[in-house]
């Protein structure tokens, strides 16, 4: 059972610094193709055109925070079911275990480390497909 | 030499552009605190400045200011406090905050290099501790002078002004240790009553120290009662706090202890094995005597629990050919019988046990009477491997070690790697800031190499201000980049010495097998590696050819 590709990543982030290092690791150290929203709002808007394979949201934003995107993007047919990973500069266990059961695949800490991002998202990827 | 717009160019570029906007990013923290002082029912700003701490927090260590992220962590928390419990801000709160806008502007001055945690998935398994040391004080400002002073030694830390914001998190937070003070608004002892509370539901031991102005003996048996860890009076001596953590937070001591039941009835032995099981025991249990010395060795037992009379050989011939063996003449041995004839008893202590149980057995003794012999048996063998100032392994058990993981290497062909590391110039840090200082320097380093190293990687005091580190199964570069890391890591912290702040560095020399083939060669390389790199200039590492 071979692990389907991992092409495209739509992230979410409101900070423009995070933003643009985020983006380095992601395309130029990770070779994905990443489209990049500020805002939950955005982000129902351009995921279906994008048609990303995993949507990484910020837990802490303005207006929409991680968690209320995720729940409005499950309610959009088409994106519902792209897996999401959350990304927090405060990962208290019991808040960990709150974003596990809305069903995400994993949580990515902040601050992070933009050289080896992307082997993390990889690995979480290939978790998720050959857990499933 | 990276080219031009390689992903590490471009990441350095970002990083100038970041350390650019940092100062104004500190000034509107600095004017929304202004705001919030102004008016202290001002929810915006209290919002506002939650959600700039938590943005510092989340990216400082990403451009390349570690300890900005540590701050921001530690203001997001003490804010994050404030806005849970709803409190009302005091001139206490004011001035916390006004601290670690200081540290804040401390750590946006100084450019550092960059060092991460690792995520997730980990490219190093079994990295150890980074939960936080909880400090609950109603006083902001000892709080904040203890929590400065631990950050900067490279832990984490989240204060708490009150009992309910410590009461709050409890159910759902695993600290590293909790340092607390006695006397709160709710009373003279609520300090020790809380944590006796905390204790009787939190699923596992915190160690908890606590720090107090009282000094009489009530204070200090109501800490006993609510098993305390430490007591220390204030003002608190740094220096002996951060010792006592050490050990309290030290990973290695916290492993679970291994039982080998030798029993040749199996039902028995299951029984036993379930009982101590339940406590956390790793067990293993052999019912044929004769096979004891290969369990043995494979198991590596903290203890033996022992039948006396079993067929094919007693429990008292058992022991005696265990004791044969050098390695183990200290191995406690308890052994198990129904015999109550004293005399008997006695004589079997005399061939090598170190206690006897009457069957049947009460599963609490049995835990007991186990738990309190490999805690001693653990800190004797402790102090006949360890050094006593930094917890490593000394000099001549490294060198074991370095025999033995070198044969093990050669029979499996595997790899691993040798490392000699040097503090440069610690005879200057002992001149300009005392002996007091360095020693404390030489530990904060023996606690960093076990907090950035592996479970499997052993870690010794090879002489005054030289380590030595064996990494087991890994290659030349491998070990390269783990202690390019730790050398990383170690630029990030800034000691304090009366008021003076100062860093270190070291220079390594490394040595691979098979490419040096025998621990001579090892030795005698990463030696030369170490000559060369202080000769080049100090603070790098040499990789043996």
């Amino acid at each position: 059972m071979t692990t389907p590709d991992l092409k495209r990543i739509l992230l979410v982030e409101d900070e423009p610094d995070i933003q643009e290092v985020a983006r380095l690791a992601m395309e130029a150290v990770g070779g994905f193709s990443v489209e990049i929203c500020s805002s939950g709002s955005e982000a129902l808007k351009k995921a279906p055109v994008f048609a990303p394979d995993l949507i990484i949201l910020d837990v802490m934003m303005p207006e929409m925070d991680g968690p209320d995107t995720l729940r409005a993007l499950r309610e959009v047919p088409g994106i519902a079911s792209i897996p999401v990973i959350f990304m927090t500069a405060k990962a208290q266990p019991q808040e960990l275990r709150r974003y596990k059961e809305m069903g995400i695949l994993d949580v990515v800490s902040k601050p992070f480390d933009p050289m080896t991002l992307s082997t993390t998202i990889s690995d979480i990827w290939r978790h998720y497909h050959a857990s499933s | 030499m990276p080219h031009p717009n390689s992903p590490e160019e471009q990441l350095e570029a970002l990083r100038q552009t970041y350390a650019s906007q940092l100062s104004a990013k500190l000034r509107l923290i600095e004017e929304t605190s202004e705001k919030l002082f102004k008016d202290s029912g001002d929810k915006e700003a209290l919002k506002k400045l939650h959600y700039l701490a938590h943005s510092l927090a989340g990216s400082g260590a990403t451009f390349g200011f570690s300890s900005l992220s540590r701050t921001g962590s530690a203001l997001e928390s003490f804010v994050s406090d404030i806005i849970e419990n709803k409190l009302t801000i005091t001139g206490e709160h004011t001035a916390g905050i006004n601290n670690l806008l200081d540290e804040l502007r401390k750590a946006s001055d100084k450019s550092e290099k960059i060092i991460y945690s690792k995520q997730g998935k980990d490219t190093f398994p079994e990295k150890a501790d980074s939960r936080p040391i909880f400090i609950v004080d109603d006083d902001v400002d000892i709080a904040q002078a203890i929590a400065s002073q631990l950050i900067s030694f490279g832990y984490t830390v989240q204060i708490f002004t009150d009992i309910a914001g410590l009461e709050k998190a409890m159910p759902h937070t695993e600290p590293a240790a909790i340092i607390m003070d006695i006397i709160f608004p709710e009373g003279e002892f609520a300090g020790t009553d809380v944590i006796s509370q905390i204790r009787l539901h939190h699923k596992t031991r915190v160690p908890v120290i606590f720090v107090s102005v009282h000094d009489d003996m009530e204070a200090r048996l109501r800490a006993v009662r609510a098993d305390s860890d430490g007591y220390f009076v204030k003002p608190v001596d740094i220096y002996d706090l951060i010792d006592i953590l050490a050990i309290l937070t030290n990973p290695k001591d916290t492993e679970p202890y291994r039982i080998l039941i030798v029993e040749d009835e199996p039902e028995l032995a299951k029984f036993y094995s379930l009982i101590l099981e339940q406590a956390g025991i790793i067990t293993s249990i052999v019912t044929e005597p004769l096979t004891v010395m290969q369990n043995m060795v494979k198991f590596d037992p903290d203890l033996i629990l022992m039948d006396l009379y079993m067929p094919d050989c007693s429990g008292m011939e058992l022991a005696r050919i265990i004791r044969q063996i050098p390695e183990y003449i200290s191995l406690p041995i308890v052994f198990l019988s129904i015999e109550r004839n004293l005399d008997k008893k006695l004589t079997a202590m005399g061939y090598g046990g170190d206690d006897f149980l009457t069957k049947p057995i009460q599963p609490v003794h049995l835990i007991s009477a186990v738990t309190t012999r490999v805690e001693r048996a653990r800190a004797l063998k402790n102090l006949m491997i360890r050094d006593s100032m930094t917890g490593l392994l000394n000099h001549s058990n490294i060198l074991e070690n370095l025999d033995r993981e070198v044969s093990l290497a050669k029979r499996k062909t595997g790899k691993l790697a040798f490392a000699m590391l040097d503090i440069d110039n610690f005879k200057d840090v002992n001149d300009a800031y005392g002996h007091l200082t360095g020693d404390l320097v030489l530990k904060s380093l023996a606690r960093l190499l076990q907090d950035r190293l592996r479970k499997t990687d052993l870690i010794g005091r090879y002489g005054g201000e030289e380590f030595a580190i064996i990494l087991l199964d890994t290659d030349g570069a491998c070990a390269e980049k783990i202690l390019r890391e730790l050398k990383d890591s170690l630029s990030q912290i800034r000691y304090q010495s009366g008021g003076a702040e100062f860093s270190i560095t070291f220079s390594c020399g490394l040595a691979a097998f098979p490419a040096y083939e025998d621990p001579e060669k090892l030795i005698l390389a990463a030696d030369k590696a170490l000559y060369k790199a202080k000769h080049a200039g100090r603070d790098r590492i040499i990789l043996a050819e």
